[in-house]
């Protein structure tokens, strides 16, 4: 098939994961090959839920039980459980898109609703569990250390989630109290892979012209032409590992930042912010006059859009859906007050 | 009937958890004043499209209209008259 990579597998429960129907008071029993399925995909960084018509009390002490309740994120579980919005939900709250989302199911007229209701989910068939890991959607290129941890990362943000909702009062304080801390650095060889990842799953908070391939990044790595910064970020709540990346082409007195990416998972945390912020302070700091940006704007990346504008770019030419910003470097933003950055 | 301002200063409120009486008119929303980020961002412009009925095309962004709750007004006054 085509290149289509489902970031996260939505389970039903009763005669898909297990065998038997919990809420008749069947002895349930984890269906064959489910286990090593979950634990794989859960290995390559693939997130995984649950949509599921059940008592979610009942459904999660028997996961416990197998101990493998806390493989799932967000796991939507209910006696009205309405299978799409379920899964919506599940893709609201990873902040995926429903293309990067599958849906596994043992009943024909579920896994038929769904495809109805969610054109854009692969729904696939319970008895394909054991064989997932086999197949290219689920296939990953590298697997990187991010990947192996990403579960744990979105835990800590769901963490972070419920906190921000109980918090009443300002945003901003919020943040403070979040006590953010943002290492940013030179990007090292092993680094390589999880910034091609990055550039390959980040829709919403990409500025870059173009997809680059790991080749394009080792290139890049290995020319004197190019600065390659990641930005690593942790907080009381825990560690999110790599979230950021800004490649700047620096030409002898003409800097141009060719790609700024923010991990969505932790979009509206000042993250973009704060590499913009360091980008243009190098440049102040080199004597240069201006420093530009490339930007392509696409149906998800507006948010780029604002943050080069807030940032004091003006917006130039735009020729081919890109749009050229440069910075006079005249007044130059402060570091997000509620980041500790520190610069490595 | 609200002005266009309490509009605007109650959907940043919304937005930044702030009360909407209790910044300046002249306040920087974004940095180095409330701090909006450019996500939070992207949600007020959508709130004042769906507010005012307008709609604000990103070539019409620029610091000198999204810099305060002044120059705001300022820009959807102008956004409506075309």
């Amino acid at each position: 098939m085509s290149e289509r990579r489902i970031k996260c597998l939505v389970w039903d429960l009763d005669q898909t994961l297990w065998s038997g129907i919990l809420l008749e008071g069947d002895l349930v029993a984890l269906k064959p090959g489910a286990r090593e399925t979950i634990v794989e995909l859960d290995g390559r960084g693939i997130l995984q839920s649950i949509a599921s018509r059940n008592d979610p009390a009942l459904a999660i002490e028997q996961l416990t039980t197998w101990g493998l309740a806390d493989y799932f994120l967000h796991p939507q579980i209910s006696l009205a459980a309405d299978k799409p919005a379920q899964i919506a939900h599940i893709a609201h709250l990873l902040n995926l898109q429903l293309e990067h989302v599958a849906f596994i199911d043992d009943d024909p007229s579920q896994r038929a609703y769904v495809a109805y209701a969610l054109p854009a989910v692969t729904v696939l068939e319970a008895d394909q569990a054991p064989i997932l890991p086999q197949t290219a959607m689920f296939a990953v290129d590298y697997l990187t250390e991010e990947a192996r941890h990403r579960r744990q990362f979105y835990q800590a943000e769901v963490q972070r989630q419920a906190a921000e909702r109980s918090w009443h009062g300002r945003r901003l304080d919020f943040l403070q109290y979040c006590q953010t801390v943002l290492v940013l650095r030179a990007a090292a060889s092993k680094d390589v892979p999880r910034i091609a990842e990055l550039i390959e799953r980040t829709n919403q908070l990409n500025t870059a012209a173009y997809r680059f391939s790991h080749k394009d990044v080792v290139g890049r790595m290995n020319s004197s032409e190019y600065r390659l910064v990641v930005a690593q970020m942790s907080d009381r709540f825990g560690d999110y590992g790599t979230v950021g990346v800004m490649i700047v082409h620096q030409l002898d007195q003409q800097w141009r930042i060719e790609v700024l990416l923010v991990s969505c998972r932790v979009m509206g945390r000042g993250v973009g912010e704060a590499l913009l912020c360091y980008g243009l302070q190098q440049a102040r700091v080199q004597g240069l006059q201006s420093l530009h940006a490339l930007y392509r704007r696409t149906a998800f990346n507006r948010a780029m859009h604002l943050l080069f504008v807030t940032h004091g770019f003006r917006r130039g030419k735009q020729k081919d859906g890109m749009v050229a910003f440069t910075h006079d470097l005249e007044v130059i933003p402060d570091y997000p007050t509620w980041i500790d950055v520190q610069v490595t | 009937m609200k002005s266009v301002e309490e509009r605007v200063r109650s959907i940043i409120a919304a937005i930044t958890g702030y009360g909407p009486d209790s910044f300046g008119a002249d306040t920087p929303l974004f940095r180095g004043g409330l701090e909006l980020d450019s996500l939070s961002g992207v949600e007020l412009i959508l709130r004042l499209e769906r507010e005012f009925g307008i709609s604000i095309a990103d070539e019409d962004l620029d610091l000198a209209s999204l810099h305060s709750v002044q120059t705001l007004c300022h820009f959807i006054v102008e956004s409506g008259r075309e």
